[in-house]
């Protein structure tokens, strides 16, 4: 189904889809400067991604928080593209240039509602899209880097370097040099 | 020759590694000096080229890196490439040398990636820890931090670590120049554990108005900070005047302008204490939460620092405050602060009992307390203390002749006075006595420790356990007698920090017992030293007799000159 609507609250406007809000009936702005101040932004980020559009005001607010930023906004549903996104920034990233150049990716999670999974899958595969890059190329330098167990719980499903047991270091490569000072960052 | 030096820990840091720096390009002229440096002290670097200190400089994004490693929805193989990038850049400058000044784990390992054929400093070699030079090394690796009694500044300790000439003490310009006309006020820092209260310094500014009407007054503030300050200090006073005491931003370069028409600065422990006092302008600080003066002072001659005495204080600088209130920030008390200040405005004031003041020994600097004794007596008796710990850690204790006469010599040239008015040899004396005192119960532990040691077993439990108690009792004896011979010039030649510190160690078994032999031995080595030097001090002076104690006060060659 995933069928989009449109609520009046007063003189703001919220989507629905299954009927459930995409955003705050109340104070969207306010929802959305709360969401910027919880997100850890970094002086120096330009290239962030954002997934889930709902009603935009997020994406706006994040844009006019710093005029360097590139924002880019990933949205399953086509309805809500076409009302919020202008129809010539749509298009489909390219994996190997663009995505890897990403500093931050951030999900809304209200925009989410009534499709988390999916909007989740496809957060996790960008949010981690150089993290079996990392693995990889610890592997081949000799380091077995194991992930604890993923939790299937939304909130724990992401893990970062910090959560990655290094065994075997016997090898004196110049990369098993470099992600053993790595290491030492997120200890 | 392209030498590297490697300051990767805060900028305050990198101000004071700065002096080390300036001291090596005196010494080596024609050598061509780059740093490699946090994202966070980049401002300084540009700074230093800027002034062509320096011959370039590298940018490690530390800081960025992590936040990459550890939060989701970020790129951690950047970070590898962006590390790779950084090591093939600094592959093709071709450097001569590294010297590695951060000391810390991560410098360590960076150092191992290098491609450099010099490396210089505590580091790994293929995953395996190297570059313990010597007995410095190995106590700045160790437990410098945790080691009060040390009273060496980290800069000379780091120096001697690396094998390189300890900088000369910065000298304060006179603050009584009439053509200098600015005091400046340092009044936040990043720490908040180091912080004074925002209420106290508005107080303090308004005495200040007061007490010198003819000169200027500001409030420094990093770029882009000032609004937020400014906001700060009329939340604290609503009729704060910014005609009066205005608040200045200023970058490096506006800082150096500014310290030209700077008589006093008074700050917390920051970076721009640091700079002020590499630029000899006269300082008073005060040192709060982590802050520590023995080990990170300004490196300055006269510098003039206040500490709130609490227990608590100095306090581990990753810990927050257990306090229910800052205490060591409000101990310190407005009335004591105006009397500093007016000391180093006008002279008018000796040293205050709780103040450290920055005094020099062989022009390197020694940071000392004043308790209730006189100053000079505490000066001349750190002096003594860092006399013995430094013949020690140049490990010249093992030399067939160490340097103790010599040592005297030089000793006696800079603190004869100071000794004059401690009481000269009856002091010495005392010293003496209770050094061997402190060698007979030293004697007594060793052999306690030994004997329950002997009785260890490989794999009986029940014997380490027995082991144990043993040392637990042997510890509270140590504090005992410590608590016993108790007095104002102990703080400051506590040999026994390692052996207490060994025996409150969590290892068990025969680590222990290595651990608590060697410190003991330690221990051992340093009262011999101390009595060995201070029975030299007495002989000089007894053989020289009266003639040599009218001579008090003169150096040796004041005394060629007239002989």
């Amino acid at each position: 189904m995933n069928r989009i609507t449109w609520e009046n609250f007063g003189t703001i406007e919220v989507p629905c889809r299954d009927g459930r809000l995409l955003c705050s009936p109340r104070n969207p702005e306010q929802e959305a400067r709360h969401w910027l101040e919880q997100i850890n932004l970094r002086s120096d980020d330009r290239d962030i991604v954002v997934v889930g559009l709902g009603a935009g005001h997020h994406v706006r607010i994040l844009a006019a928080s710093n005029p360097l930023l590139r924002v880019c906004v990933v949205e399953l549903n086509a309805e809500l593209r076409q009302r919020f996104l202008p129809p010539a920034s749509v298009r489909v990233l390219d994996p190997d240039s663009e995505i890897q150049k990403i500093d931050y990716v951030v999900g809304f999670r209200p925009a989410w509602q009534a499709m988390e999974k999916d909007y989740l899958q496809v957060y996790v595969k960008l949010s981690q899209i150089s993290r079996p890059a990392a693995q990889e190329a610890a592997e081949k330098a000799g380091l077995v880097l194991t992930a604890q167990r993923i939790q299937s719980l939304p909130d724990q499903v992401h893990f970062s370097l910090k959560a990655l047991d290094f065994l075997e270091e016997d090898s004196a490569q110049q990369e098993v040099k470099i992600w053993r000072c790595l290491r030492e960052l997120v200890k | 020759m392209k030498i590297l030096f490697s300051s990767l820990l805060r900028i305050g840091d990198l101000i004071t590694h700065w002096r080390l720096i300036q001291q090596y390009r005196i010494d080596h002229p024609s050598v061509e000096v780059h740093l490699l440096v946090n994202d966070t002290s980049e401002s300084f670097a540009k700074y230093l080229l800027q002034k062509r200190e320096i011959a370039g400089y590298f940018i490690v994004p530390r800081d960025r890196w992590q936040t990459y490693l550890i939060e989701p929805g970020r790129p951690p193989m950047r970070t590898f490439f962006e590390f790779q990038e950084l090591v093939a850049t600094l592959a093709a400058v071709r450097f001569d040398k590294v010297y590695e000044l951060s000391h810390s784990l991560f410098a360590a390992r960076l150092l191992d990636a290098l491609p450099i054929a010099s490396k210089i400093g505590v580091r790994y070699e293929n995953g395996r820890a190297a570059g313990l030079l010597n007995r410095w090394s190995e106590l700045l690796n160790e437990d410098y931090s945790e080691r009060a009694s040390v009273a060496f500044h980290s800069l000379h300790v780091l120096a001697k670590s690396l094998d390189l000439v300890v900088p000369v003490l910065a000298e304060p310009r006179q603050s009584d120049d009439r053509f200098r006309d600015l005091i400046l006020l340092q009044i936040s820092t990043s720490d908040t554990k180091k912080q004074w209260s925002m209420p106290r310094w508005v107080d303090l500014t308004k005495r200040l108005r007061q007490e010198y009407p003819t000169l200027r007054i500001q409030i420094l503030a990093a770029p882009g900070e000032a609004h937020a300050l400014r906001k700060s200090l009329l939340q604290v006073s609503s009729n704060f005047s910014f005609a009066e005491v205005p608040v200045v931003e200023a970058g490096w370069s506006k800082l150096d302008e500014m310290f030209q028409e700077t008589r006093l600065l008074i700050s917390l422990d920051t970076s721009v204490l640091h700079f002020a006092a590499a630029l000899r302008v006269p300082t008073l600080s005060f040192f709060i939460g982590s802050a520590n003066p023995q080990k990170t002072a300004p490196y300055q001659n006269e510098a003039l620092i206040l500490s709130g005495r609490v227990s608590c204080s100095p306090c581990r600088h990753r810990d927050p405050c257990h306090q229910p209130q800052h205490l060591c920030a409000e101990a310190l008390d407005l009335r004591e602060i105006v009397t500093a200040t007016r000391s180093l405005l006008d002279g008018q004031v000796a040293a205050q009992s709780g103040q450290w003041r920055v005094g020099q020994s062989q022009r390197r600097a020694l940071i000392y307390k004043v308790t209730t004794q006189e100053e000079s007596m505490e000066k001349v008796s750190s002096a003594l203390a860092q006399m013995t710990w430094q013949i020690y850690l140049d490990g010249a204790d093992q030399e067939v002749a160490a340097p103790v006469g010599s040592g005297a010599h030089t000793f006696l040239d800079e603190h004869a006075s100071g000794l004059f008015a401690a009481g000269g040899l009856s002091w010495l004396k005392e010293r003496l006595d209770a050094s061997e005192a402190d060698s007979l119960f030293l004697e007594e532990v060793q052999s306690r420790a030994v004997r329950a040691g002997s009785r260890l077993v490989v794999d009986d439990s029940s014997q380490a356990d027995e082991f144990e108690k043993k040392t637990q009792d042997l510890k509270r004896s140590l504090n005992e007698y410590l608590a016993r011979q108790s007095t104002g010039d102990r703080e400051c030649r506590d040999f026994f920090f390692q052996l207490r510190s060994a025996l409150s160690s969590h290892f068990l078994g025969f680590v222990k017992l290595r651990r608590v032999t060697q410190a003991a031995d330690e221990a051992r080595r340093l009262l011999f030293l101390e009595q060995k030097f201070v029975r030299t001090l007495i002989n000089e002076i007894t053989e020289r007799g009266p003639g040599y104690v009218a001579g008090f006060g003169k150096t040796s060659h004041d005394r060629s000159a007239t002989t």
